[in-house]
């Protein structure tokens, strides 16, 4: 059993997932985990897929989408494992706010700073407005109060506004 | 007692919709306790219906009183409710839900705030209440397991489902 990430993505249209996910089904392969969507005008696909194909005939199939104008990557990856992971809270970070240079680069340099994983990132932007979602994993053992401090000193900094909502889920 | 099996999605008996109770005598009530022990004994604890041990009558357990969520605002302790209906709901709340029957996923769902209930209590009773925050969304769950349905046909947006590897 192998494990694949592709990447793939060419002008948006109709039929873009079915082209690339018909030469993955007809390898016999299983998508694992996957994102896709359109950034701008481009259809991007990001995919983990697993199988028995290899790799040189995977990209010998995908070669014929290149005429179509979709391009692609395919990179064979070790098998998924569970990995132990220090205890952690889910936290959504909205950061919204006039659109400059750096806003994605210095707020997730201090969650690095703080050992603060990102699960999850999207950004939009509209006119002027810039969003940017992020699903990060606090360490249990980070002191809050002080993140938040260092959040507000960089709210100020990037004149920005970032909210730090803890996500709690209820078991029903 | 031991705790009833819980099905687990996509069980296709997650997916009928239960009948009304119109008995609630002794094999009712035995039924009860070792739903409302299944209920206490599993994660989360606060709520269960009787379609997720296999038993599709229209009956729903709810207890939110030791819950500590920060929308747990009104809380009636422990509610056996059989027949439940919502007859009025205001307001809306979006929550990030996990269920006993799907354990590897959580979403967030959109429920009305308030809610006016209407169902028969554990002896046949009519009772009717109002109810907001936790315990509302809990009832609004659970209710919509007696219509075959989960959580995940509810989720807000295809970004609000979320894989999880623990189920706390």
């Amino acid at each position: 059993m192998k494990q694949f990430i592709i990447t793939a993505f060419g002008e948006d249209r109709p039929g873009i997932v079915a082209k690339v996910t018909e030469i993955l089904y007809k390898n016999g392969l299983n998508i694992e985990d996957s994102a896709m969507t359109r950034l701008n005008d481009e259809f991007v696909i990001m995919l983990v897929v697993k199988g028995d194909t290899e790799k040189s005939s995977l990209e010998n199939d995908l070669k014929s989408l290149e005429k179509e104008g979709i391009n692609f990557t395919v990179k064979e990856v070790p098998l998924s494992k569970e990995k132990e992971k220090e205890d952690y809270q889910l936290y959504n970070i909205i950061v919204y706010g006039s659109d400059k240079p750096g806003i994605v680069y210095n707020v997730s340099k201090l969650l690095a700073e703080k050992s603060i994983n990102i699960a999850d990132l999207r950004t939009e932007k509209t006119k002027d407005l810039y969003v940017m979602f992020i699903q990060a994993e606090i360490p249990n053992s980070l002191d809050i109060t002080e993140l938040e401090k260092e959040v507000e000193s960089l709210k100020d900094n990037l004149n920005v506004d970032i909210s730090l909502q803890c996500v709690d889920t209820a078991n029903l | 007692m031991e705790k009833l099996p819980i099905l687990q999605y996509p069980d296709e008996r997650l997916k009928k919709v239960s009948i009304e109770v119109v008995d609630f005598g002794k094999e009712f009530k035995e039924f009860v306790e070792k739903l409302k022990y299944t209920m206490y004994n599993s994660p989360g604890g606060v709520g269960i219906a009787a379609p997720q041990v296999n038993n599709h009558i229209r009956t729903i357990i709810v207890d939110t009183s030791k819950s500590t969520h920060k929308t747990n605002k009104v809380s009636h302790g422990l509610m056996v409710l059989s027949n439940p209906k919502i007859v009025y709901g205001e307001g809306e709340i979006i929550f990030r839900e996990g269920c006993m029957s799907i354990p590897d996923y959580t979403g967030n769902v959109k429920r009305f705030y308030y809610i006016k209930v209407e169902a028969l209590d554990e002896n046949g009773k009519l009772i009717t209440f109002d109810t907001e925050g936790f315990e509302a969304v809990v009832i609004q769950h659970e209710i919509d397991h007696l219509d075959g349905k989960v959580f995940i046909e509810k989720v807000v947006s295809p970004k609000d489902i979320f894989k999880r590897k623990v189920y706390k």
